[in-house]
């Protein structure tokens, strides 16, 4: 459906993305990677706002950016730091974005309402959105994203802000569109991505990692995560990736090759994954 | 010795067919004229019908407000005081674009304040269609207004010039700038935002300010205007058509708008 084929993305000297060739059919990509990895800007070239340096995106089979308005009628786009008019309300920026969107009349204010009760602003519709709260607004955006029930949803960290019930409720929605359509997120918050993403594309050093399901990344550092109480010796060939309480007061996870002296294995979850994955470069760094 | 006579192998040379294909779509690159003439006219009126005056001016209705209120506190007054020294004409050129030239710089500053640019662009409606149809809109009350400013310091200078003249005079300045403008964007984007109006304004302010200048702008017969005019609205009609169909076509972002 969407391919990226060989792209690459330079910001005058820098390289900000390296040879990306990706597949994209139906499902939840979670695109997990540290700051300035360059999801967005990968996310930006899919939405054509930026062009690819080299290489081409096709969406089945057609590059995206002669498809013009056909690409962007099948797109919903959710910038990473979007602005909107502050007084104006979400209904009215919902019903100006759907005009531009060429939805029909008739319907717009139906599937305005849904939208809103779905992201759970129904009680917030006829507010001005310079006096919603940032969450609210994020779930305004994820609510204009989704106006043109897009066959591919792109969303640039839309967790940012949420609270725990409302990621949840976020994670609920996007399980439950992802059936037909091509979902892309991006996060640093892997548990937000966890359960709903069936492939995770990870990116490192400009280029891409992996793009694999959830299970397979934890996989690799399976027999490898071990949990080790807060005062063990810890060896020049073992890495802490995380502090955290256990039942008996800090303990530490580590990844390390062989089991350690009182390590007790655990099973690796996607947060070692990423920790382990970037831990190196961290360490260079 | 020449590279035939050191490699003499048989190149086969482009056919006819394959050359046009490449001309063409070099030509492509260069004018993004991918649809027909017809079919960019259309669709704006189309969207026009679509999307109505409150979606087109949704958010920006204070910046129309603004450059309204620029023009009748300041501008206005300023060249009925030159109409009281029977200069008048002299500013015809600095005043009458300068409605279209302010509402457009201050709807294009609040987009990018707002940040919402980055929305519109992967909206449906090509940001650009929006855009064209605002300077559209902006034009014909620029237009309608121009015509009543002339009347005003027609009556003020006593009728010293004729009101023809003066209406040429406005004209040929509000669809020159507005060509060159539009002209500026579609080639450089962004970068012509703020250069093209500047120029502008030097230049117009030169005949205000330098006696021998505006005595030569007043010998200029009226029909030198009106051509100017013609051809002004003429190419900005063109660059309008190319300006819309490089938005469609989904490659404005080249350009930066
Ligand atoms: N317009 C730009 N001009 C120059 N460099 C840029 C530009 N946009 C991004 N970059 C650089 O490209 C790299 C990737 O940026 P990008 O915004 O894609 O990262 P990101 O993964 O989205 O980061 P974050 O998690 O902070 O959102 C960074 O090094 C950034 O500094
Ligand atoms: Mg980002």
């Amino acid at each position: 459906m969407l391919s990226v084929e060989r792209v690459t993305k330079c910001y005058g000297n820098l390289t900000a993305l390296e040879d990306i060739s990706l597949d994209l059919a139906q499902g939840v990509y979670g695109l997990l990677a540290p700051n300035g990895a360059g999801k967005s800007t990968l996310m930006k070239m899919l939405a054509t706002l930026l062009f690819p340096t080299k290489g081409r995106i096709l969406w089945d089979g057609e590059e995206i950016v002669a498809m013009g308005e056909r690409y962007r009628g099948l797109l919903g786009y959710l910038p990473q730091d979007f602005g909107y008019y502050p007084n104006s309300t979400p209904r009215q920026f919902m019903r100006y974005a759907a005009a531009l969107q060429k939805i029909p009349r008739a319907e717009t204010d139906r599937r305005i309402s849904r939208l809103l009760e779905l992201v759970g602003l129904s009680d917030a519709a006829d507010r001005k959105l310079k006096r919603l709260s940032g969450g609210m607004l994020q779930r305004v955006g994820i609510a204009v994203a989704m106006l043109n029930d897009p066959r591919l949803l792109i969303l640039d960290e839309p967790t940012a802000g949420l609270d725990p019930g409302e990621r949840v409720r976020f994670r609920n929605m996007i399980h439950s569109l992802a059936e037909d359509r091509i979902v892309i997120l991006s996060t640093h918050i892997v548990s937000d991505i966890e359960t709903i993403a069936g492939r995770i594309i990870m990116l490192r050093d400009h280029r891409l990692l992996c793009c694999d399901t959830p299970a397979q990344i934890c996989g690799r550092f399976r027999g490898k995560i071990f949990q080790l109480p807060a005062d063990a010796q810890i060896m020049p060939h073992q890495h802490v990736l995380s502090e955290g309480q256990g039942e008996n007061g800090t303990v530490l996870r580590v990844l390390s090759e062989m089991p350690p002296e009182d390590g007790v294995a655990v099973a690796p979850s996607l947060e070692d994954a990423f920790l382990a994955i970037y831990a190196s470069k961290r360490e260079g760094a | 010795m020449n590279d035939r006579e050191i490699f003499p192998v048989e190149v086969p040379l482009l056919t006819e067919d394959e050359k046009k294909r490449a001309v063409a779509m070099i030509l492509d690159t260069a004018m993004p004229a991918i649809l027909p003439k017809s079919a960019i006219w259309r669709e704006l009126c189309r969207t026009a019908g679509m999307v109505g005056l409150r979606t087109l001016f949704f958010g920006v209705g204070d910046c129309f407000f603004l450059a309204a209120l620029v023009m009748c506190v300041c501008l206005f007054p300023a060249a009925a005081v030159m109409a009281g020294m029977a200069r008048a004409a002299s500013c015809l050129f600095l005043i009458s674009p300068a409605f279209y030239a302010l509402s457009h710089l201050l709807t294009l500053w609040k987009e990018y304040q707002t940040r919402t640019l980055e929305w519109k662009w992967t909206w449906r409606i090509s940001f650009r269609t929006i855009l064209a149809l605002r300077m559209l809109v902006l034009g014909a009350v620029s237009v309608a207004g121009s015509i009543l400013v002339c009347a005003v310091l027609w009556s003020l200078e006593r009728q010293a010039v004729s009101f023809v003249w003066m209406l040429s005079v406005a004209f040929s300045a509000l669809f020159l700038y507005g060509s060159l403008s539009l002209l500026g964007q579609r080639l450089w984007g962004m970068r012509a935002v703020l250069p093209v109006p500047l120029a502008w304004v030097m230049v117009s302010l030169v005949p205000v300010f330098w006696e021998p200048a505006a005595v030569w702008l007043m010998q200029i017969p009226a029909y030198v205007f009106l051509a100017a005019a013609a051809a002004g609205a003429g190419f900005y009609l063109i660059q309008m058509y190319y300006f819309v169909a490089a938005g469609i076509s989904g490659l404005d972002r080249r350009l930066g708008i």
